[in-house]
């Protein structure tokens, strides 16, 4: 079956999805934190105050990039496979939150170098790595009741995170001893890396399909289409790690991750989104309730990041233009499903009126002008990841274009507090079914 | 029946694509000439090319050479290509590419190529228009990967400048 209707919940899996939902927003709060202390590292005056040395900036960059996409990303997986299915492994969040908290060790204590590789950047030290692999294993082992549940979306889902572990554990076992540790870490984490956004697509279909219905009375697509529409992400996934018979250190190898995303991943949201935007034209969509925002902005900041992808330059801001409004158009889609189904499932209300409303405006509009604005800096020539003088931020346009990056950052960053304060504050109060 | 033919339809489309995915190498850049040399001995040869076709300035804290149509040595390292080159149009020149340190690659003209140390790539290049030529790291090789671009310049044709 497509992805079905919430079950009515069982008290151990009430518990499981409350601890996986505090993972996935709680992730998303230390990664906001992390993201406040990069900005005073690299404020004047302020950041000879801060207790960390001056390497901080990438070292807190890492993790907040690992919490921000991997951690909620996953742990969000790990709450819609309980969701789904009704299942109340308890130990699974827990082992995962602990994960989790080992990421923040070697941030904090300063063990092992940075590296910005792509993906799954790391601060190379056994303990980072190990919480990486834990809380990937706590979801992969929770998903496994989604794959046996036969419910597609979440199924899918599961599947493709499987592949993605497959990937990484053939990287681990292929790439020879003593290679050079940034190029180690970046192949380490490139195949599967790449896999697991067939992952955070299919839950991206996921919440669209979950959204539409709730708004609409009706999902995006039929049920066989739907089913076809996952499955097409799941195959391309699973037939990954056939791809590590070429050389793991080869140039080719590296391409042919990138051309599995070029060849797999644009038909599903493709007929998912249209089907989806035909009936937020068509279906009189009532936009002072969440559903039919959610999905709106979802589509359309995820449209802006997809056809993005297909005019990349090789290492300028278009590419975190690319992926910031894919990764958003993600968000939004989780933080409608977060409000519109788990909220209500575990009793806690969403919180409704125009404070809901304004989450979603402010994400959605600051993470539209934000993508906006790299893709502009990128074709004036603004390298990615670099800042301050390193930018050469030489011309108008680069300098316009940068700012407009900087002010969508600050609207959706205001957009992301919210959502976060109000989720927190329900999934922590200890009793069940008080209602906004 | 409808959606069991959009569904079919779907399927189709997606083995189709992943059928069709082997055929990107066939679009892929010619594999370029490539000859064993010791990273020592290159970067030897690529400092004596560079002593003597200097302009005497420098760009980037490297020294601007102007090299004359033919073989032209090129380093790659954490997080350089070194010399700056200054170029002429229409004039073909033959970069030799190595990578003294770890691995890299060398992006340019749309196409990127592998750089491993012990290994000399030779990559044909006649510049069509002056200005600035792009060229620059394509493979994560440390935190300061993103700067690792080279200096290249290519003016209009006709004798390249005295070199010292």
């Amino acid at each position: 079956m497509e992805t079905r209707p919430l079950p009515a919940l069982s008290a151990p899996a009430r518990t499981a999805l409350r601890l996986w939902l505090l993972l996935a927003t709680g992730s998303l709060a230390v990664a906001g934190l992390l993201a406040l202390l990069l900005a005073l590292s690299r404020t004047p005056g302020v950041s000879a105050l801060l207790p960390w040395g001056p390497d901080f900036f990438h070292r807190g960059l890492v993790t907040h990039v690992v919490f921000s996409f991997q951690v909620w990303f996953l742990a969000m997986l790990g709450a819609l496979a309980v969701a789904t299915t009704d299942t109340g492994w308890r130990a699974l969040p827990v082992a995962a939150g602990i994960g989790a908290a080992a990421l923040l060790v070697p941030t904090v204590a300063g063990w092992g170098e940075a590296s910005l590789n792509n993906y799954v950047p790391v601060l190379d030290h056994p303990l980072f790595h190990a919480g990486l692999a834990v809380v990937a294993g706590a979801v992969a082992v929770a998903g496994l009741a989604a794959i046996r549940s036969g419910d597609a979306g979440t199924g899918a889902a599961a599947a493709s995170l499987w592949a993605a572990l497959a990937c990484f554990g053939l990287a681990a076992a292929l790439l020879p001893a003593g290679t050079d540790r940034p190029l180690f870490n970046e192949r380490l984490f490139w195949g599967g890396g790449h896999v697991l956004q067939f992952t955070n697509t299919l839950l991206l279909l996921i919440g669209w399909h979950m959204l539409a219905r709730s708004a609409f009375g009706r999902p995006p697509l039929p049920p066989l289409l739907t089913r076809a529409v996952y499955a097409s992400v799941a195959v391309f996934a699973v037939a990954a790690p056939l791809l590590y018979r070429l050389d793991v250190l080869g140039l080719p190898h590296r391409q042919a991750f990138t051309h599995l995303l070029w060849y797999g991943l644009p038909l599903p949201p493709l007929v998912m989104g249209a089907g989806a935007a035909w009936l937020l034209l068509t279906g009189r969509p009532d936009w002072s309730r969440p559903a039919p925002l959610a999905l709106a902005l979802s589509l359309a900041v995820f449209g802006l990041g997809g056809g993005a992808g297909f005019f990349l330059g090789v290492a300028d801001t278009r590419t975190p233009s690319h992926y910031h409004a894919v990764i958003g158009g993600v968000n939004l889609a989780l933080m409608g499903v977060i409000h519109v189904h788990l909220l209500p499932a575990l009793g806690r209300g969403a919180p409704g009126g125009r404070l809901a409303r304004a989450q979603f405006l402010l994400y959605g509009g600051g993470q539209l002008l934000h993508a906006a604005g790299f893709y502009l800096a990128g074709m004036a020539g603004v390298a990615r990841k670099t800042a301050g003088a390193e930018q050469g931020l030489d011309s108008v346009v680069k300098l316009a274009s940068m700012a407009v990056v900087g002010l969508g950052g600050a609207i959706a960053v205001v957009g992301g507090v919210l959502f976060v304060v109000q989720v927190l504050a329900r999934l922590l109060r200890r009793r069940e079914g008080i209602h906004a | 029946m409808r959606d069991r033919l959009a569904a079919a339809l779907m399927i189709a489309a997606t083995l189709a694509l992943l059928a069709a995915l082997p055929g990107w190498r066939m679009t892929d850049a010619p594999p370029p000439d490539a000859f064993a040399e010791a990273p020592d001995d290159f970067l030897a040869r690529a400092e004596a090319f560079a002593a003597r076709h200097a302009t005497g300035d420098e760009a980037g804290g490297m020294p601007v050479v102007a090299p004359p149509p033919g073989d032209v040595p090129v380093v790659a390292r954490r997080f350089q290509f070194w010399p700056a080159l200054v170029l002429r149009t229409g004039t073909a020149y033959r970069l030799h590419v190595a990578s003294v340190d770890s691995v890299h690659t060398l992006a340019i003209d749309g196409h990127e190529y592998l750089l491993v140390p012990g290994q000399t790539r030779v990559i044909e290049l006649t510049p069509r228009v002056a200005g600035p030529l792009p060229l620059q790291c394509g493979e994560y090789c440390g935190l300061g990967h993103n700067g690792m671009r080279g200096a290249v310049t290519a003016r209009d044709g006709g004798a390249p400048p005295a070199a010292r």
